[in-house]
C-alpha cells in the first residue's frame, strides 16, 4: 500500500493501541517498516544469486556451516545487490518528503513554511528539489566508492 | 578463364583504432568479381575489423573503401573535406553486400522461413506470399527446406548458421562477406556450413571469409590474404602462400598451425 | 477509545467516487508516462550528443527528487512562468512526467538487453532504423521488460496517494477528510490501507496474468 497510508496507519494506530510517541518517531517507524520490506526482498534476491558452485566449494574445504554464511553468502550477497540497495536508500531519502504531512519538520515541511511567510513558491520548493538531489547524488557516489572498496564482486 | 575483373571492393589506406589502439595501419586491397578470399592471421590481428569495415559495421579512421565504385560510408567533399555518408547512403552502398557473422545473429522470436523473407519484405517491399517462396528457395539451398517453420533455439548451430548463410543470400547480393562462419560451432557441425559455402564458391559467388580453418582456404580460395597487426603481409593464391617461403611472420604462424594438425596424425600413427 | 465502521460505511458513494478519481488518474498517469517514457528511451538512442546529454539531465533529475517536492514545484510554482494549473492537471502533469522518467530507464535497458548483433544483421540487408526497431528490437523487448513495466504500474498506484496533498479529491484526500470531519481517524486509516492494499492486489494479479499470456505467445521453445 502507499507509504502515505502507512504513514498515517502508523500514525493514529499507535496512540489508539496506547502507544503515545512523538510524530518524528512514528513517522520513523513507518519508514523502517517500508525499508525493511523492500530491503528483505532485494538481500533474498541476492542470496539466491551467490553462485552454488562457490557455496560448495566452501563447504567441501570444510567451512562450517556458520562461517560459509557469514564470510562467503553475505559479502557476495551484498556485492552482487549494492546497487539495488543504494537505489532502496535514496528511495527512501525521497520518501521522506511525506512525513511532512504528520506534521514532522523536514525538508519539504520547511520549505512549505517559508513559502507561507515568503510567497515565492518556485524558487523555494526547487531549492528544496535541488537538496534533495544533491543529497541523491552523494548517497550514488557513496554507493560506487564502496562498491569499488568491496572489490567488485565477481 | 576470362573473368571481368571487375574490383567489387576496394580499400585503400585504410586505418582504424580503438580507443588507443591502432587495430588497421594502412591496408590496401582488391576484391575482384568471382573471387574467393580467404582472410588469414593470428588472433587480433585485426582480420574482423577489416571486413566490418568493408560494410561500414566499423568505421574507418582514415582511407578510402568503395563497393562497386562507389564510396561506402565517407565521401570526399568537393572542398575535399571528409564527410559522413548519412544513413540512406550507406544502407544504399550496402545493398549488394551480403554478410554472415560468427555469432549467427538470427532473430530468435521469428521462424527460419521468418528471418531470411523479412528482409525481402521490408527492404525490397515484396508481398508476404512472395517473400515466402523465395525464401523456401532459398533455405532449400542450403539445405534446410523442412526447417522451414523452426525456431532458431530449435536448431543446431551449423543450421542457424546455415539459416543466416539463406537470409544473407536471399537479398540476391554480388559479394558475401563471411567473419569467422564456423569459429563458433561445434566440430562435428563445421563441415555442413563449409560445405554450403563451398557450394556457393562453386556458384561463382564473390566471397570474402574471415577463417581459421586453413583447409578451407587452400581448397577453395582463389586468393589468401595474410593479416597481420593491422597490415597485410602478402596475398595471393593459395598454393603460394602456404607452400612457399614468405614472411617469416606467415612462416611461424602456419609453423604453429601445421604443428597442431600434425599432432592428431602422429597420435593416431602412433597408437 | 471507539471503533465505529459505520462512519465508512455511511459515506460509502462519497468514497467511490474517490475511487474512481484515483483510478482515473492512475490510469491517465500512466498512459502519458508511457508515451513521454518511450519517447525519452528513444530520443537516448539518436539524436546526438547534446540532446541525449539533456534528456539523461531531465531523467536524473525527476527520478533524484521527491515525487511531491515535483508536485509543488508544478501546482504552486507554475504560476510563476505562466503555468496555472488546477489541482487535476498539475496532478496529470506531475504523474506523467514522474511516470515517465522511470519508463524511460525501463524502455532504455529494454534496448540494451537485445544483442547488438542481431540490429547489426538488420543493418547489412539492408533494414532502415525505424523498421528496425519496430520488426527486431521491440517485439523481443517487450517480453523482457514486462515485469518491470508493471511493477512500475502497481508503485504508481501508490504514488496516487500523494496527488491528495495537492488536494486533489482521489482515495487519500476524501477519505482523511471524513476521518477529519468525524474524528473517526483510525477506522479512516484502516479503511484506507483496506482499499490500497486491494487494489494493489488485483493490479498485480493482472500484471502476472500479463506477463504469462505474454510470455507464452511471444517465446514458443
Amino acid at each position: 500500500m502507499p507509504l502515505l497510508v502507512q504513514l498515517l496507519l502508523v500514525y493514529y494506530l499507535l496512540p489508539f493501541v496506547g502507544i503515545d510517541v512523538p510524530p518524528l518517531v512514528a513517522a520513523i517507524m513507518a519508514l523502517a517498516l517500508c525499508a525493511a520490506a523492500y530491503f528483505a526482498e532485494i538481500l533474498r534476491g541476492g542470496f539466491l544469486g551467490v553462485p552454488n558452485g562457490q557455496l560448495e566449494a566452501a563447504r567441501l574445504l570444510g567451512f562450517r556451516p556458520a562461517q560459509v554464511l557469514w564470510r562467503i553468502r553475505v559479502p557476495l550477497a551484498l556485492r552482487l545487490t549494492m546497487p539495488a540497495l543504494v537505489n532502496e536508500c535514496t528511495m527512501i531519502l525521497k520518501a521522506s518528503s511525506l512525513i511532512s504531512v504528520v506534521g514532522v519538520s523536514e525538508l519539504t515541511r520547511v520549505s512549505q513554511n517559508i513559502v507561507a511567510t515568503t510567497y515565492r513558491p518556485l524558487e523555494i520548493y526547487v531549492a528544496g528539489g535541488v537538496l534533495y538531489l544533491v543529497l541523491n547524488l552523494a548517497l550514488s557516489g557513496l554507493g560506487l566508492w564502496l562498491s569499488r572498496r568491496l572489490g567488485g564482486g565477481r | 578463364m576470362a573473368m571481368t575483373q571487375r574490383a567489387l571492393i576496394q580499400l585503400s589506406g585504410v586505418f582504424k583504432q580503438f580507443g588507443a589502439t591502432q587495430v588497421l595501419k594502412g591496408v590496401d586491397l582488391e576484391i575482384d568479381q568471382s573471387e574467393v578470399v580467404c582472410i588469414v592471421g593470428p588472433s587480433g590481428s585485426g582480420k574482423s575489423t577489416l571486413l566490418r569495415c568493408m560494410v561500414f559495421l566499423e568505421e574507418h579512421d582514415a582511407g578510402e573503401i568503395r563497393i562497386d565504385g562507389e564510396p561506402i560510408g565517407f565521401v570526399t567533399g568537393k572542398t575535399g573535406k571528409r564527410q559522413r555518408m548519412g544513413e540512406a547512403g550507406i544502407r544504399r552502398a550496402r545493398r549488394n553486400v551480403g554478410m554472415v557473422f560468427q555469432q549467427f545473429n538470427l532473430w530468435p522470436h521469428m521462424t527460419a522461413l521468418g528471418n531470411v523473407a523479412e528482409a525481402l519484405v521490408r527492404v525490397r517491399r515484396l508481398p508476404r506470399a512472395e517473400a515466402a517462396t523465395r525464401a523456401q528457395a532459398v533455405l532449400a539451398r542450403v539445405g534446410l527446406a523442412e526447417k522451414a517453420d523452426s525456431y532458431p533455439l530449435q536448431l543446431s548451430g551449423g543450421q542457424q548458421q546455415r539459416v543466416a548463410i539463406a537470409r544473407a543470400l536471399a537479398m540476391e547480393p554480388e559479394i558475401m562477406l563471411f567473419d569467422e562462419p564456423t569459429s563458433s560451432l561445434d566440430p562435428e557441425l563445421v563441415g555442413e556450413v563449409l560445405e554450403v559455402m563451398r557450394a556457393l564458391a562453386r556458384d561463382g559467388m564473390t566471397m570474402v571469409v574471415v577463417t581459421h580453418e586453413m583447409g578451407f582456404a587452400a581448397q577453395v580460395a582463389t586468393s589468401v590474404v595474410f593479416v597481420d597487426e593491422g597490415r597485410i603481409l602478402a596475398k595471393g593464391p593459395p598454393r603460394t602462400i602456404f607452400l612457399e617461403d614468405g614472411h617469416p611472420r606467415i612462416r611461424q604462424f602456419l609453423d604453429n598451425y601445421r604443428s597442431r594438425n600434425a599432432f592428431w596424425q602422429e597420435t593416431t600413427a602412433a597408437g | 477509545m471507539s471503533f465505529d465502521p459505520a462512519v465508512i460505511l455511511d459515506r460509502w458513494d462519497e468514497i467511490l467516487a474517490a475511487l474512481g478519481v484515483t483510478l482515473g488518474t492512475w490510469i491517465a498517469g500512466v498512459a502519458i508516462g508511457l508515451v513521454l517514457g518511450f519517447a525519452l528511451a528513444l530520443m537516448q538512442r539518436g539524436l546526438g550528443r547534446a540532446v541525449r546529454a539533456a534528456v539523461r539531465i531531465v531523467i536524473e533529475v525527476v527520478r533524484g527528487t521527491p515525487f511531491l517536492v515535483q508536485l509543488f514545484i508544478l501546482y504552486y510554482g507554475g504560476p510563476r512562468f505562466g503555468l496555472v494549473l488546477d489541482p487535476i492537471e498539475a496532478g496529470l502533469l506531475g504523474l506523467g512526467v514522474y511516470a515517465g522518467a522511470y519508463f524511460a530507464e525501463i524502455f532504455r535497458a529494454g534496448f540494451e538487453a537485445v544483442p547488438k548483433g542481431q540490429v547489426e544483421a538488420a543493418a547489412c540487408l539492408g533494414m532502415g532504423r525505424a523498421t528496425i526497431t519496430a520488426r527486431i528490437v521491440l517485439p523481443q523487448m517487450l517480453v523482457v521488460i514486462l515485469p518491470a513495466l508493471v511493477n512500475l504500474v502497481i508503485i504508481l498506484s501508490k504514488e496516487t496517494a500523494i496527488l491528495s496533498i495537492v488536494t486533489i479529491p482521489e482515495l487519500t484526500f476524501v477519505i482523511r477528510g471524513i476521518g477529519a470531519e468525524t474524528f473517526a481517524f483510525v477506522e479512516t486509516t484502516l479503511a484506507l490501507a483496506l482499499i490500497y492494499w486491494g487494489l494493489v492486489e488485483v493490479a498485480a494479479g493482472a500484471g502476472r496474468w500479463a506477463e504469462r499470456r505474454v510470455g507464452r505467445f511471444l517465446m514458443p521453445a
